[in-house]
């Protein structure tokens, strides 16, 4: 991948300003302001801000849809309008404006001969894609008649058909069912883990969060923070162990020990399943059920998608749907990377509490099939659950009960 | 190039699903198939066939231009409105590629209607000419003997179903007469007091007039208009065929044809001079000098409208020439004759090579339609595009109406609103092109032969005659050289494609 010489920056921008003007030239809106990206290859960057705060406006400036008022963009080191640009690009817009009348066929079709794409290879690559994105049945059905959901689907697969360098989505999960969300975040790490970079703007943070490596925040038009996630979310002052569950004894030994230290116990709590996780499993019930013929399955992973040519394409659902019975952060093989920014126990405070502690037993082996350990779940607000609290020292239990 | 392919292919897939299609497919089977079956016109199998050939070639070149207008203008401006553009854009395809590729769709779509329409209309004209005379249906019922000449089947075989150049008499050549006719005026009133009267009569003013004379430039002037005066006087005798006298005519750059070949025909209006004669009575003589062939033809006719007759193609010579003379035999009636009313059609061509190209030019007008409706689409919204280009349109089928009706009066000074609609007209003109230069319907009606030089002409550029005057008076003072549609519709392409290049296809989000 060729990008930007100097530090392989794959998107550049340097005081970008985009200002909407009405019919008299007066100034309408100043969408951005002095906006300075600079967005590395092999990255997943998410933009993240209200509506209205420049994410799309970027967006499309780095698209060419629009031009900047003032200051510079460069994609690949090139102008956003060169065609060479483009033909390593795929987008997918806030809604999936598609041509209505043409079928999904047809629609990948036309897509893949804009990307010059032979016949053959296009044939393959829309197949693969259909069904990747669970369509195959619906071939052709003209995309009016699609849900929206499903259109989201197709436009999703129309901007993976060249198998870009560089991917930009604008709001991607917007429509789309839980199951296309999650199957959509983990096609971004495959592709994330093929060294390809991904634009990602959203107002919805837990996708970003779940995906992006760097986020930057707009807001009326300009870059309030930006930064890894590990950088924005981690607090150094704070550590967090996640255990099995802890009878009240060895809670209280912990807690002495945490005295002895000197370290004041903030939250103590049960973590919860994620909602997604929850209807991921009801989903994956019913199906197994009915097979119905008329829903809407995914697939595999388009093979030209995959990290190598030799990898056998997954049943990313199967995989998805089997997780839920043991909490999803615990699999061998999450079908995600962990970000980077996620908050990981201290392996050496553990085993500082352990061998300080003699009534704390090391934790027995797992048993083969036993459901593995909670993910642990950040406390993203640092407040404390007193329920929990209490509950695990005991002081509570005659006030809630 | 496979870009411009991809969106060629698009944009036809996107026309031919709307359902504006469908209507105009159940327009077209009315207009072409009701008219084919219903109209009849005089009564006559040929002018049934005139009638269906008018009629449906009009209405589908009609209906193709309203489709036009409407699919080229909604896919253009229904991309950005509805933002698929977002989608094609971002994909590698320059601007020019996707302006070329919609105009291409639309024009593709539009070669495959008409090739339709026009297959439909040959299919059926002839249906209609395998259709009974009125005479061939008396001779089947024993009612006539189909000995006699039957002129309704001699008109569709020789005047419908063919190609006919149409060939205007050679210019009189007067400068011998006006010549004699000038120096003997000077010889009887003098220069000077055919000069100094005719500047009195036009001043009136005696002092005036007597300080004009005495202008070198003004007597100059005055002279040349004496001059032209005398020419049209002398043309107009010419033209007047007193009873009894005769007027002959020759007729250059015909195709010599074999005894057999087909037959011309003369085409002329005769016009009763202070007369109140309805028909005129007359005797025409087409002679071929070299062979001594002669071809006599008495004829009456009704005044004021075009009569025809046919003629021996033994008429013509080896180089080209065919000489007709008019005897008026009009007792009491003064007969004149327009040059330019009469006229010699051969034909040249066959009917189906004349529908080809009767074809490519309705399709020339509609490819400039569609690039009209690119150029106002990539930059203004769907009712305004579609009205300027409906503008455009009806501007174009009426030039020749508008031309005339703000042309400069010659006889008065003209008003300061004159000039304005004149020269505005002129301007307008000069952008826009004129359908009615060559009418497609008018040559298949007529079965006058469409030269393929025409074609050219009207696609790429155009050469008029400039000049002053008219009838034999024009006087050329140049060349004018029009684009022709073709070139207009680059330029419109080209237009469009600057304006869609700089245009930010998104807004406020």
């Amino acid at each position: 991948m060729s990008a930007d010489k100097d530090n392989d920056i794959v998107v550049r921008t340097a005081g970008l300003t985009k200002v909407f003007r009405d019919f008299w030239l007066r100034e309408k809106v100043a969408a951005v302001r002095n906006l300075d990206l600079n967005i590395r290859a092999g990255e997943v960057y998410g933009l993240l801000g209200p509506n209205g705060s420049g994410k799309s406006t970027t967006l499309k400036i780095i698209l060419s849809l629009l031009y900047p008022t003032r200051g510079r963009v460069t994609v690949f080191g090139k102008s956003p309008s060169d065609v060479r640009t483009k033909a390593r690009i795929g987008f997918l817009p806030e809604e999936s404006y598609l041509y209505p009348f043409l079928d999904a066929n047809e629609t990948l079709d036309y897509y893949g001969r804009l990307f010059g794409q032979p016949r053959r290879e296009r044939k393959r690559r829309i197949g693969m894609l259909l069904d990747m994105v669970g369509l195959t049945g619906s071939a052709y059905r003209r995309i009016g008649e699609y849900s929206k959901g499903m259109q989201r689907r197709i436009g999703m697969a129309q901007a993976l058909i060249n198998d870009p360098d560089l991917l930009i989505l604008d709001e991607p999960t917007s429509g789309m069912d839980p199951l296309a969300a999650r199957q959509f975040k983990d096609l971004i790490a495959e592709l994330s883990r093929r060294g390809k970079t991904v634009i990602l703007s959203s107002h919805l943070l837990a996708d970003t969060e779940d995906v992006c490596d760097r986020v930057g925040i707009l807001f009326a038009g300009q870059l309030r923070s930006e930064g890894t996630l590990e950088d924005l979310l981690s607090r150094a002052s704070l550590t967090q162990i996640v255990t099995e569950r802890l009878d009240e004894a060895t809670s209280a030994a912990v807690r002495r020990v945490l005295a002895q230290a000197n370290k004041q116990v903030i939250s103590v709590e049960s973590p919860k399943d994620k909602l997604e996780a929850l209807f991921l499993r009801i989903v994956r019930k019913a199906q197994t059920r009915l097979q119905s013929a008329d829903s809407v399955k995914t697939g595999e992973v388009a093979e030209f998608l995959l990290a190598a040519p030799d990898q056998t394409p997954r049943k990313v659902i199967e995989e998805l749907l089997a997780r839920p019975e043991a909490p999803a952060a615990a699999t061998d093989q999450p079908p995600s990377p962990a970000p980077p920014s996620r908050v990981k126990p201290d392996s050496g405070v553990i085993t500082e509490l352990l061998a300080k502690d003699e009534k704390a037993k090391p934790t027995p082996a797992q048993p083969e099939g036993t459901p593995p350990p909670p993910r642990p779940t950040p406390q993203k607000d640092g407040s404390v659950d007193r329920n929990v609290i209490d509950e695990l020292t005991g002081h509570g239990d005659s006030e809630d009960r | 190039m496979r870009n411009i392919w991809a969106v060629t292919r698009e944009t036809f897939l996107q026309c031919a699903r709307t359902r504006i299609i469908v209507v105009f497919g159940i327009l077209l089977a009315v207009c072409v198939l009701g008219v084919g079956f219903k109209m009849t016109g005089d009564g006559t199998l040929k002018g049934r066939i005139q009638t269906f050939l008018a009629y449906s070639t009009s209405l589908t070149q009609l209906l193709l231009c309203l489709v036009t207008i409407f699919l080229t203008t909604s896919i253009i401006t229904g991309d950005i409105r509805h933002k698929y553009i977002f989608t094609v854009a971002s994909k590698p395809l320059a601007r020019w590629q996707y302006v070329l590729g919609r105009w291409c769709g639309v024009v593709l779509l539009n070669v495959l209607l008409l090739a339709a329409a026009m297959g439909t209309i040959y299919a059926l004209a002839q249906h209609i000419r395998k259709q009974p005379t009125q005479m061939e249906q008396k001779a089947a019922a024993g009612l006539v003997q189909q000995r006699r000449p039957d002129f309704d089947r001699l008109g569709v075989e020789n005047e419908m179903f063919t190609a006919r150049a149409t060939y205007l008499p050679e210019p009189f050549n007067i400068d011998r007469l006006f010549q004699y006719r000038m120096k003997r005026l000077i010889e009887e009133r003098g220069e000077d007091t055919l000069i100094r009267n005719h500047i009195r009569k036009r001043v009136g003013d005696e002092t005036e007039a007597e300080r004009l004379f005495h202008n070198v430039e003004f007597r100059q002037k005055a002279m040349a208009e004496i001059e032209f005066a005398l020419r049209e006087q002398i043309l107009d005798e010419i033209k007047l065929i007193r009873p009894g006298k005769a007027i002959g005519l020759t007729f250059t750059g015909l195709k010599p044809a074999p005894a057999d070949g087909p037959l011309l025909q003369v085409r002329y209006k005769l016009n009763p001079f202070k007369s109140h004669a309805t028909i005129l009575h007359s005797f025409w003589k087409i002679e071929n000098p070299r062979t001594g062939f002669v071809q006599p033809v008495p004829r009456s006719d009704s005044t004021k409208t075009t009569s025809s007759f046919m003629v021996d193609p033994r008429c013509v010579t080896d180089d080209g020439r065919l000489t007709v003379f008019y005897i008026n035999r009009q007792p009491g009636t003064i007969i004149k004759i327009e040059p330019e009313e009469i006229a010699v059609l051969q034909r040249v061509g066959g009917f189906e090579g004349n529908l080809i190209r009767a074809g490519l030019l309705i399709l020339l007008k509609l490819m400039f339609l569609a690039a009209a409706a690119v150029l106002f689409g990539v930059f203004l919204s769907f009712p305004i595009t579609c009205l300027s280009v409906m503008m455009i349109f009806t501007i174009s089928m009426m030039s020749g109406f508008l031309h005339d009706a703000t042309r400069l009066p010659q006889d008065a000074d003209p008003s300061a609103f004159e000039y304005f609609s004149h020269y505005l007209v002129k301007g307008v003109f000069t952008a826009l092109p004129t359908f009615s230069t060559t009418s497609a319907t008018d040559s298949l009606v007529d079965g006058a032969y469409i030269p393929p030089r025409t074609l050219i002409r009207e696609y790429l550029i155009t050469f008029k005659q400039a000049g002053t005057g008219s009838g034999r008076f024009w006087q050329t003072t140049g060349l004018e050289i029009q684009a022709g549609m073709g070139l207009r519709t680059i330029l419109a392409l080209t237009v469009g494609w600057l304006i869609f290049r700089r245009r930010e296809l998104a807004g406020v989000t």
